[in-house]
Order: C-alpha cells, then sequence, then structure tokens
C-alpha cells in the first residue's frame, strides 16, 4: 500500500530511504487522519528510521516478482546494522498485482475487503503527495528533524514507541495515539487561526510535510 | 570571526508554516474526482486565458484520466511522456489523453490513438473504465466531468471559463433543485439508486440513500466549483452528518468554517429484497410509517447538526422512491410537529423520484 501510494503521487521508483521515511512518518502522523500506526515501535539511526519488518516484507514482494528493485545494495549503520539500499516500485507486470491492489483498496476499481482500507489509502496518497517535494536524498533526514524523532529523551540505536500499548490478558489495546509530538505541532497550526476555523487533516499533513522542510534548512 | 546562526524556534517555524502557505491550500481527498476535476479546470482555464497558445489547431478533444498509476499508466513508462506540472509547460493539451494524479500536477500523458470521437471508449477498453475524467471540447468550450468512465448516465458539463457561484441558502437550493431534476427525477437519468431492471417496480437498490448521498456530494463539488467543500458522513458527538458543507473562513486566508449540514432520507414502497435485480423476487412493503419515522428522524439529526456544528444552514433531504406519492410526506401532522420543535430553521424538501419517465407525465 505504501508503494501504490507513492506511485499514485509520481514518485517511483522510490528509495529504500523514502519508503522507510515514509512509513515512519505514515505510521507517527496516523492520528491525524483518526488511524492507528501499523508498526508498534521503529529503530532510530542516525540515517533515518529503519523498520527491519517492512524490510522484509519488501524482500518478500519482491521474492513473489509483486514489488520490482533496482540498484540493491547494503549500507552500514551501525557496528552490527546494515541496511539495504534500493529503488522499488510495484512490478505493475505482474498477473496479480492488480487484483491484490483492488482488494487492498488501493485502486478506483475492485472492492477493499476491508472497507477502511479506502480511507487508509487516502490518508496514504496525500502524505505521499505532501513528501513529493522532498528530493530522495533529503527525505531521510526530513524524517530525523519530525518532532517525535527528534526528540531527545531518545537516542540512537533506541526504539521509539509509536503508540503506548497495555496488555489486558491477550489483548492489546491502544491507549493513547494521540500522544505524540508530530501529532501535537499539527494541532499547533490551528493555533494561528481564527476561533471557528479550522484545518482538514489533509491540510494539516501538507503543512507538516512544510514544517519539516523549514526544520531542515533550520538545523542547517 | 564565525557568524552566530540565529536559532529559529519551533513557534517561529510554524508561524512561518502557516502564514506562507498558499492561499489555495485546499482539502485534499486523494480518490475525491471532485478535487481531480477541479484540478484539471484550472489547468484548463489557464490555458483558455492564454488564448490555447501551445495548441495545435487541428486538435479539438482533450481527456484527462484520475489514474491509479500516473507515470506508467499502461504499467511502463515506454510509449507515454512523462509531465509536470502541465501548467507551467509549453505543450499543448488538445489531441491528448492526460493521465494524473488528483492535483493534475504529476503524470504522463500520450496522444489519442485514432479518432477523437472514440477515445472514451478506447480508455474504457484499455482498463480505465472505473476511473474519474474530464473531456474537454475546445471548438464548444466546455467539457464534461465524468465520476468513472464506465458510467452510462450523463456527463456533468460545465464551460472551461467557469462560473464562480458563491455559497448562498438560495443558491444551494437552487443546486439541489438542479440535482434532483437533472440526476434523480427519473431512471433515464442513471440516478442508479434504482435496482437493476426494477425501477418499474419502485425497488431501490440496498444502499439508495448512500448512493444518492455520494452523488449530491460530487454535484454539487462541480457546482461551486473550489467555492465549498463537502464532507460525507461526518462524525460527531450526535451522529453522523450526511453531508458537511465548508467554506473559507471569512476571517481568515487559510482554514476552513463549516457553513451548513445537509441531511438525506429515503422514503420507499418497498424494502430491497436480496436478490435484488431478480424480476420475480418477493418485495416487502414499506409502511407509511416507517418512511414517516425516517422523515421525523431526519428533522431531529438535521437540527441536532446544525447545532453541534454552530451553523443555521441546515437541510433535509427527503428522496421520494414511493410508487404512491400520496400522503405528502412533509404535510404530515408529526413532521410538522417536528419541524417546530426544532431549534434551528431546517429547510426540508420532498424530491419525487420516478420509476420510469411516462408515470412523470
Amino acid at each position: 500500500m505504501l508503494l501504490a501510494a507513492l506511485e499514485r503521487a509520481g514518485v517511483t521508483p522510490a528509495s529504500a530511504e523514502r519508503l522507510h521515511a515514509f512509513a515512519y512518518l505514515a505510521d507517527v502522523l496516523s492520528p491525524v487522519w483518526g488511524l492507528n500506526p501499523h508498526e508498534d515501535v521503529v529503530f532510530k539511526t542516525k540515517e533515518g528510521p529503519y523498520f527491519v519488518d517492512l524490510q522484509e516484507q519488501l524482500d518478500h514482494l519482491v521474492i513473489l516478482d509483486l514489488v520490482h528493485v533496482e540498484n540493491l545494495g547494503y549500507k552500514e549503520i551501525g557496528k552490527s546494522i546494515t541496511r539495504v539500499i534500493g529503488w522499488y516500485e510495484l512490478q505493475l507486470a505482474s498477473p496479480c498485482l492488480t487484483d491484490l491492489l483492488g482488494k487492498l483498496g488501493a485502486r478506483a476499481s475492485g472492492t477493499p475487503i476491508d472497507p477502511l482500507d479506502r480511507l487508509l489509502n487516502e490518508y496514504l496518497t496525500n502524505l505521499a503527495s505532501a513528501l513529493s517535494t522532498v528530493p530522495d536524498d533529503e527525505i531521510a533526514l526530513a524524517a530525523t528533524v519530525d518532532a517525535s524523532y527528534a526528540d531527545s529523551s531518545r537516542g540512537f540505536s533506541q526504539i521509539i514507541e509509536l503508540r503506548q500499548r497495555s496488555r489486558i490478558g491477550l489483548a492489546m489495546l491502544s491507549t493513547d495515539t494521540k500522544a505524540n509530538a508530530s501529532v501535537a505541532v499539527t494541532e499547533r497550526f490551528e493555533d494561528f487561526l481564527p476561533e471557528g476555523s479550522a484545518f482538514s487533516a489533509a491540510e494539516k499533513v501538507y503543512l507538516y510535510a512544510s514544517y519539516l522542510g523549514r526544520k531542515m534548512v533550520a538545523n542547517g | 570571526m564565525v557568524k552566530a546562526r540565529a536559532v529559529r524556534s519551533d513557534e517561529d517555524i510554524i508561524v512561518d508554516v502557516v502564514s506562507s502557505a498558499p492561499e489555495e491550500l485546499a482539502p485534499s481527498f486523494a480518490d475525491s474526482s471532485e478535487v481531480f476535476h477541479d484540478a484539471v479546470l484550472d489547468l484548463l482555464e489557464h490555458r483558455l486565458r492564454g488564448k490555447w497558445k501551445f495548441e495545435d489547431s487541428s486538435a479539438t478533444v482533450a481527456v484527462f484520466v484520475f489514474a491509479d498509476t500516473p507515470t506508467r499508466p499502461f504499467g511502463t513508462r515506454e510509449g507515454v511522456t512523462r509531465v509536470e506540472h502541465p501548467r507551467t509547460r509549453a505543450h499543448g493539451l488538445f489531441g491528448r489523453i492526460f493521465f494524473l494524479d488528483n492535483k493534475a500536477t504529476m503524470g504522463s500523458f500520450i496522444d489519442i490513438p485514432g479518432d477523437e470521437g472514440e477515445t472514451l471508449f478506447w480508455l474504457r477498453e484499455n482498463g480505465f473504465g472505473a476511473c474519474s475524467a474530464v473531456l474537454a471540447d475546445k471548438v464548444s468550450g466546455q467539457a464534461s466531468l465524468m465520476p468513472r468512465l464506465d458510467d452510462t448516465e450523463e456527463p456533468f458539463y460545465t464551460p472551461i471559463k467557469r462560473v464562480r457561484r458563491k455559497i448562498s441558502v438560495a443558491g444551494l437550493e437552487k443546486a439541489l433543485d438542479a440535482f434532483h431534476i437533472k440526476k434523480m427525477l427519473t431512471p433515464t437519468r442513471g440516478s442508479g439508486a434504482w435496482a437493476r431492471s426494477r425501477a418499474k417496480d419502485y425497488v431501490p437498490i440496498k444502499n439508495a440513500e448512500i448512493h444518492i448521498q455520494r452523488r449530491l456530494k460530487d454535484y454539487l463539488g462541480a457546482w461551486f466549483h473550489e467555492k465549498i467543500w463537502i464532507e460525507q458522513e461526518v462524525k460527531t458527538d450526535v451522529g453522523r452528518i450526511d453531508l458537511q458543507i465548508l467554506v473559507k473562513s471569512s476571517s481568515a486566508t487559510l482554514g476552513l468554517a463549516c457553513w451548513g449540514v445537509i441531511e438525506l432520507k429515503v422514503a420507499k414502497s418497498y424494502s430491497t429484497p436480496r436478490d435484488e435485480d431478480r424480476p420475480t423476487s418477493k418485495l416487502t412493503r414499506v409502511t407509511h410509517k416507517t418512511n414517516m419515522d425516517g422523515v421525523v428522524k431526519g428533522y431531529g439529526q438535521a437540527d441536532a447538526f446544525a447545532c453541534d456544528r454552530d451553523v443555521n444552514n441546515s437541510f433535509l433531504e427527503v428522496f421520494d422512491m414511493r410508487k404512491v406519492k400520496s400522503p405528502d410526506l412533509l404535510d404530515d401532522s408529526r413532521a410538522k410537529e417536528k419541524a417546530e420543535q426544532c431549534v434551528k430553521k431546517v429547510r426540508a424538501k420532498v424530491r419525487k423520484m420516478f420509476g420510469s419517465s411516462e408515470e412523470i407525465r
């Protein structure tokens, strides 16, 4: 779905850095759209967010010929950690991809199995579009200046929790997905509007992308 | 000597972001055809103001498709020309099919293959039937807006040089009247709210209200262009608003404020059978009381939503899909009583829908 959104926003092939940064920002800003983050935690590195699970899923999709990768390589990002680099895009020639994307609500045609997936796709496409102006070589940096990622209480090589969870028996319940610094910034945009008016969720996402751009400049 | 870098606070950056945001920053709904239609009309109008400067005089038709994969519409980048920000580029639009993203800023194009008049057919044959599209005709100066290319209904026609309609109570009432007459009055208008082949029996589709709601949202979006934004099924503490109309906040260049709410109800003679398209499926009658319950509830909802949003513009649209159009749904004592109890004035109207063109006569 991440790649389908990037495709729809016209920013493919996407670098691995863009994919991980996009996945991270999609998770951290998901409460703006009334959604829960997909991942619970992200590994914080100097080079930008990196999801081990996402990379593994991408590898599987490449093997299944649903995703195409070019210029595959590796890059060391820590003493014992290596991240995959490369350029990814959907393998549109794959015979089952269109049907699969339709079932995930990522196509104009087809009925999604879960109706909520339409909302998720709408959100991801808006975010992909908002971030499309950030060049590939800066996208990882943009994610590192994100308000949650830049939180100094979490050092590099540490885990950032994307949602607080509490265990009740076997059930995992999301407790307070709104309590993250990035969402708080999007809410502060409205402090500068007259009373009675508000930003739509899409506007907040676009403004947040602009905020990241300015933060990068401000941080030199 | 090293100059000290002025450290900018987060607050300063947020102020910069909000104050320098483009005025036209508008809510964007990626899968909404109305956003795409507006973006394409903006592009066309811009080129019309430039007197079609870059156009080939022999080409008269341009088609714009809201594509799932705008840079690879046929699964590959070969055979298509990539385009970014077509508004600022010097290439012509006519004689071409553009595959674009929802803001018409990114994608690709091809030359129209074969006869211009066959373009829509060609697109449907090539798997773009489910996509929204705009067809522009340079000679007539008209654009046809199509929520789906494979829809059999008549598209919404608009001059490329658009009329800027400002939202007002009278203006919205006019738009609602037009929607009723042009889109819902008879099945031949392509209302799509009747079960296939069963319009004459007055059998509605299963989710007729949701269907009408979606159609009305697209229609009003096209009618008022970028002057209003419409949200569907908006969650509130008092329930879900069918359609919420947003306008630019009058006191600011940015931000939106709620202008009004529209509550939709459907009155019908029969409930939708499980096998709705089978001509012999057994029909269950819907009582007048059930229809009236819906109308009374509609008044309450339209009032509660207007109060919740603190607006005075509240509309109740009752789509009458009953075989026999009497008794009048708003003339009923329960409806009148409920209307009087409302805190806000709810402007209610019954929109008669007929199962065949003969019956309207």
